[in-house]
């Protein structure tokens, strides 16, 4: 979006913020990786693991991608996320954060922004807590955007 | 000061050490009565986590398909001596999840029980439990000294 400047640290860094271009009706996709897939014992599967959406602040934030940004420059999506290699993705409306976020206050809420590494320009963040409750409401409610065969994820049914 | 304090030791190089396990040699009876030392079996959960840890610990940055560092070196220390601490022989192996921010999430699904600890850095744990039965959840409990809550649920899955 024209005019808007990401706020940087004097370290370079990106820092907290919502961005203008991920709003509501805006999607979001989190890649995973082979190693974000555990067997269950009690279910007799493969699935995917609660870290999958989990963020501690102490560690940084949640990488994603922006379908918007990915499709703007003329890409596909599912092709872009999983290039060369990557295992798998999920997709998700920027609302579902915004509603799976039961933060009280204005800092402890959770930020949606922009955070362009140098081989990704589309990488978005999220900062803030996520808890294993709110990581597995965020996967029942993703959608498969690059399916990995034999693995499950918690579905809304579930 | 709990156990695990006293066996954890940060400049200790990665691997088993300080084990509460028979691990060693024992001494068996070999014709005419010739004392033969010989080697414990490793347990099996150690050798799975092991071969996974070592695995793990040479990542390279971007693992995750983003920017992802991987398991930083105290962090695997911290958790094989969790381990050690925790688990008898007849232990199941967990499943050793890597988390973007250089942390480890250890899973077991098996039992009817669900089980997560993630350890964001040593003595930063926190620990998820669903039970078989109709005990309470245990969602995401923060952990910092003393771990035997881990060491009871691993006596009941053994």
């Amino acid at each position: 979006m024209c005019g808007f400047q990401l706020p940087i640290s004097d370290t370079g860094e990106v820092l907290p913020h919502n961005h203008p271009d991920l709003v509501p009706g805006r999607r979001v996709i989190r890649r995973i990786s082979k190693d974000l897939v555990v067997y269950d014992d009690n279910r007799g599967c493969q699935r995917l693991s609660s870290s999958l959406f989990k963020n501690d602040p102490r560690n940084g934030y949640l990488s994603v991608d922006s379908e918007h940004c990915i499709t703007e420059r003329g890409a596909d999506p599912r092709e872009y996320v999983t290039s060369p290699y990557w295992f798998g993705a999920l997709i998700l409306d920027v609302s579902e954060f915004r509603s799976a976020d039961t933060s009280t206050s204005n800092e402890s809420m959770w930020r949606i922004g922009m955070a362009p590494l140098d081989d990704n320009v589309c990488h978005g963040a999220v900062w803030g807590k996520i808890t294993k409750g709110q990581s597995n409401t965020l996967q029942r409610n993703s959608e498969w955007l690059a399916e990995i065969h034999g693995v499950e994820k918690l579905s809304v049914e579930a | 000061m709990s156990l695990l304090e006293l066996e954890y030791k940060e400049q200790a190089p990665v691997g088993w050490k300080n084990s509460m396990l028979p691990v060693g040699r024992t001494r068996e009876v070999r014709g005419m009565d010739t004392l033969v030392d010989k080697p414990l079996p490793e347990p099996k959960w150690r050798t799975v986590t092991e071969a996974r840890l070592s695995k793990l610990i040479g990542y390279p940055v971007g693992w995750d398909g983003y920017g992802g560092k991987p398991p930083k070196a105290n962090v695997i220390r911290f958790v094989q001596s969790l381990l050690q601490s925790t688990m008898s022989s007849a232990a199941p192996a967990p499943s050793v999840v890597p988390m973007s921010g250089g942390g480890i999430q250890l899973e077991w699904h098996t039992g009817g029980f669900d089980i997560e600890l993630t350890v964001y850095a040593p003595f930063q744990a926190e620990l998820s439990v669903e039970y078989p039965d109709d005990r309470e959840s245990v969602e995401e409990q923060t952990i910092t000294s003393d771990f035997s809550a881990l060491g009871v649920l691993m006596a009941e899955l053994a």
